[in-house]
């Protein structure tokens, strides 16, 4: 299939996601971490029907770099806060260092598994190890939306799992950064460490930010600031991949600073956002194309694995998690609510699999795929009977889905 | 279209100045540290950086009264591989995948532009200056082009009637207009009167003419460089085939536009990319003209439904992206040693070429009876050259591979100068007729604009 229509046919699916996902129309349809787009792309691509060819996927990297600079970029103009409610700084540090602990369990799993089992050693087994700690430890946000969303749950549980959720994408996306920097790109003439490239690439974002944000204070007409922020994104997306590392860091600390510096975090945020959801669409099904199940070894060994560490680190998140306020009437199924994983971990595992062609990359992948299928089918129905549990879904499910008064409480994303 | 810009303070200006040199300096950086980065990174990175610079150039030429599309091109131009080399040749070749969509926007913006009401108001003004341009101008820039013949080295060879032949491709090439120059000068400057309904109305409409006179000239051409040559018809069967393949494509592509407006009208912007890309790639695959078809897709949508200005909204959200990427990477390909080599050549056919332009506009204003501002200001619209005549000049160098080459670099030397000066007066005209939304807007406080989400 040619890559036109190929982009055509994302493009459809950018249309769908921005109703779907959006909920403008169908609110509560489609999976809630969105694995069918997932499967979508895993069918028609290379491995499978090989309707969607590799050439064209090659053809397509640009694209799928674009998209994956926008979500990180939407992710860190939206950091910190829970639609319109600030996330407390409390609530903001044990989602990372919860986002930490899951990354280190399972990379730490991985490792044992890896070093046993397959041939990578040294360097590409540290980078994969960041790699498939840094998809395996968040927590998608969409997924608990969907679950408050759809049975209309309020109350503090909801607000800890919403808040966590939303806290806990910079630990992975921090993690990118420093994966990517460890393999520089061929031809760099910058001899720096990796943690100077590190911070180099994050300084960008930063610098890029600032400037952006300085722009954005003097210009205030809605086209214009469109065309500085894309601009921004790609122009940072792509000195980022230049020199080898991650455009998710950059573009990531890039959104961070123009909503923390540009004064205007509410209006940029409406700007970007419905962006975002005809963005994720695009990006599921291209990760889902982008999987290549002959390139790990021992793939069954792998996935069991890495999904009895990510349960047994969720389980123990939502074990500690239980012993705060808003999760104390949570019930012992909290941790696995924590489970469901989506959007941005296809993301993480996509861009590994552009970044490291072969077996570090699709190994990534795979483990994102594994952990956003699973999380799929335990995660939400978790969730659910913990939000029960602590009584913040009180009416029957059939009862109220499709009425008027069902929409999200006002702060709730 | 976007707002016209209010007056910016001097911080304003100088933050401006600031970032575009920071932006300058990082990918300075960044080529320094990477220099030999090809494929995605380079082409991302690029387009980014030529979004950005473009519209901080654009911003601080507003200073001195240059138009926004100078300041595009200036950007490019500047980044690009024939003066600081920050873009190198491949990345420019691959910026194309995004003029695809630009070119399909513009075409849709510009038939959403051309009212019914008004094409009959200013019919005969039209159909005059169809005439006159069309054959004034190729007239008398075929008679330059056989005269500063013996200078173009790819004429060696031919006979006397062969360089006429030639020159009469010149001629077409020369009549051919600019129509996303007029699109970007105008969405820019917001400028209602009747010099920008007369050049808008015009330079699209005279797209069609322009395809059946090259058709033509090259049927006359091939007769005149081999009188051996047996008279081919088939160019016009080609030609015919393109014509209503486009007209009824665009009718049809209209009618589905009116209805989706109409019924659902949401997430247009994904809707147009999906049509741009998908229905372009359809169009070349059958042989039809794209700017035909999206240009009669737009004029069908703003005629013959209530869904026009829905459909100008929604493209006009998306001018300040598209014009500044269009133009930006117009300037990055702007060939300068080329120009270097050829530019006393390129300049003389380029003033030929404007002043033919403006005698054929004084008689055909005179003919129609126009307005004294019509008169006046009229011709400076009729200067600029872009795509579309770099894409007939691709057209004649497939057709006539032995002189093909050279007449094509000759005509993007002169469309380089064309396509600098040509907004410019442009500009200058809307100025000074007193149709540029610009001159009159009232200097705005932040607190006088709408949200951003708006």
């Amino acid at each position: 299939m040619s890559a036109i229509l190929v982009l055509v046919g994302l493009l459809v699916l950018a249309y769908l996601g921005s109703i779907l996902v959006g909920g403008r129309s169908v609110r509560g349809y489609g999976l809630p971490s969105g694995s069918e787009w997932v499967l979508l792309g895993l069918v028609v691509g290379p491995h499978f029907l090989g309707t969607v060819t590799r050439p064209t996927l090659a053809a397509l990297e640009p694209l799928a770099l674009v998209a994956l600079a926008w979500l990180a970029l939407v992710t860190g103009i939206d950091y910190g806060f829970v639609g319109a409610r600030r996330i407390r700084v409390r609530r903001l540090s044990a989602a990372i260092v919860l986002s930490l602990g899951s990354a280190v369990g399972v990379a730490g799993a991985f490792a044992v598994y890896a070093q046993t089992f397959t041939s990578l050693r040294g360097h590409d087994l540290l980078i994969a190890c960041i790699g498939v700690g840094a998809v395996s430890c968040e927590t998608t946000r969409y997924a608990v939306r969907w679950v408050v969303e759809r049975y209309a749950a309020t109350g503090p549980l909801s607000d800890l799992v919403a808040d966590i959720a939303d806290g806990d994408d910079v630990v992975p996306l921090l993690a990118i950064t420093v994966a990517f920097t460890l393999d520089p790109t061929p031809g760099l003439t910058l001899a720096l460490p990796f943690w100077g490239l590190s911070l180099a690439t994050l300084g960008a974002g930063a610098l890029l930010g600032a400037l952006g944000s300085a722009l954005l204070r003097v210009e205030l007409r809605v086209t214009q600031t469109w065309g500085i922020v894309l601009g921004a994104a790609l122009f940072g997306g792509g000195i980022a991949s230049r020199i080898g590392s991650s455009g998710l860091g950059l573009c990531f600390v890039l959104g961070l600073a123009l909503s923390l510096l540009a004064g205007r975090r509410d209006e940029l945020r409406a700007l970007v956002e419905p962006s975002e959801h005809s963005v994720i669409l695009p990006v599921l099904v291209l990760a889902g194309a982008y999987v290549d199940f002959d390139a790990p070894a021992h793939l069954g060994l792998l996935i069991g694995v890495v999904l009895a560490a990510r349960v047994a680190v969720k389980w123990t998140s939502g074990a500690l998690l239980r012993l705060s306020r808003g999760g104390r009437n949570a019930g012992p199924f909290l941790g696995f609510g924590l489970l469901p994983s989506g959007a941005l971990a296809m993301a993480f595992g996509l861009a590994f699999a552009l970044r490291f062609p072969g077996e570090v990359g699709q190994t990534v992948l795979i483990v994102a795929l594994s952990v956003t299928l699973f999380g799929e089918l335990f995660g939400p129905t978790a969730l659910l009977f913990a939000l029960r549990r602590a009584g913040e879904v009180d009416a029957p499910v059939s009862s109220r889905l499709g009425r008027k008064s069902d929409r999200p409480p006002a702060g709730v994303r | 279209m976007s707002a016209p810009a209010a007056a910016k303070s001097a911080t304003a200006r100088l933050t401006q100045l600031v970032t575009l040199v920071a932006l300058f300096g990082l990918l300075w950086l960044g080529v320094r540290v990477v220099p030999e980065a090809r494929g995605m990174a380079a082409l991302v990175g690029a387009l980014g950086f030529l979004l950005l610079a473009g519209t901080l150039t654009s911003e601080i030429f507003e200073v001195v009264g240059l138009p926004h599309l100078t300041g595009y091109i200036a950007a490019g131009l500047i980044a690009g591989p024939h003066v600081l080399h920050l873009i190198d040749h491949d990345t420019v070749g691959r910026l194309s995948v995004v003029n695809t969509l630009a070119l399909a926007l513009i075409a849709l913006a510009g038939g959403a532009e051309l009212r019914l009401a008004d094409l009959s108001a200013a019919a005969k003004s039209l159909f005059s200056a169809m005439f006159f341009q069309s054959s004034i101008v190729l007239v008398i820039t075929t008679a330059s082009f056989v005269l500063l013949g013996r200078f173009m080295p790819f004429t060696t060879g031919l006979s006397r009637w062969g360089l006429v032949g030639v020159g009469l491709l010149w001629g077409v090439l020369a009549v051919s207009r600019s129509p996303s120059a007029t699109l970007a000068i105008l969405s820019q400057t917001r400028a209602h009167g009747p010099v920008a309904r007369f050049t808008l109305a015009f330079v699209m409409s005279s797209d069609v003419v322009v395809l059946v006179m090259l058709a033509v000239a090259m049927m006359a051409a091939r007769q005149l460089l081999d009188p051996a040559a047996q008279t081919s018809f088939s160019d016009f069967e080609a030609l015919g085939h393109e014509l209503f393949g486009s007209a009824s494509l665009g009718i049809t592509l209209g009618l589905v536009l009116t209805f989706y407006l109409r019924f659902i009208g949401s997430e247009l912007l994904v809707v147009l990319m999906a049509l741009g890309y998908g229905m372009t790639a359809g169009l070349y695959y059958l042989r039809f003209d794209p700017l035909l078809t999206f240009l009669i897709a737009g004029f069908v949508v703003q005629n013959f439904s209530r869904q026009g200005e829905k459909l100008l909204f929604a493209v006009e959200q998306t001018s300040a992206i598209v014009f500044v990427v269009f133009f930006a990477s117009a300037g990055a390909h702007l060939d300068v040693p080329l120009l270097r080599s050829l530019w006393p050549l390129a300049l003389g056919l380029a003033v030929v070429r404007a002043a033919a332009t403006w005698l054929a506009h004084r008689v055909s204003t005179r003919a129609a009876g126009d307005t004294p501002v019509i008169r006046r200001f009229g011709a400076a619209g009729l200067v600029s050259q872009a795509g579309l005549t770099l894409g007939l000049s691709i057209v004649i160098e497939r057709t006539f591979p032995t002189f093909g080459p050279g007449l094509r670099s000759l005509c993007i030397a002169v469309v380089a100068v064309n396509e600098v000066i040509g907004p410019i007066l442009f500009k200058l005209a809307l100025d000074r007729s007193g149709e540029t939304a610009t001159g009159s807007a009232p200097r705005a406080s932040a607190a006088d604009h709408p949200p951003l989400a708006s």
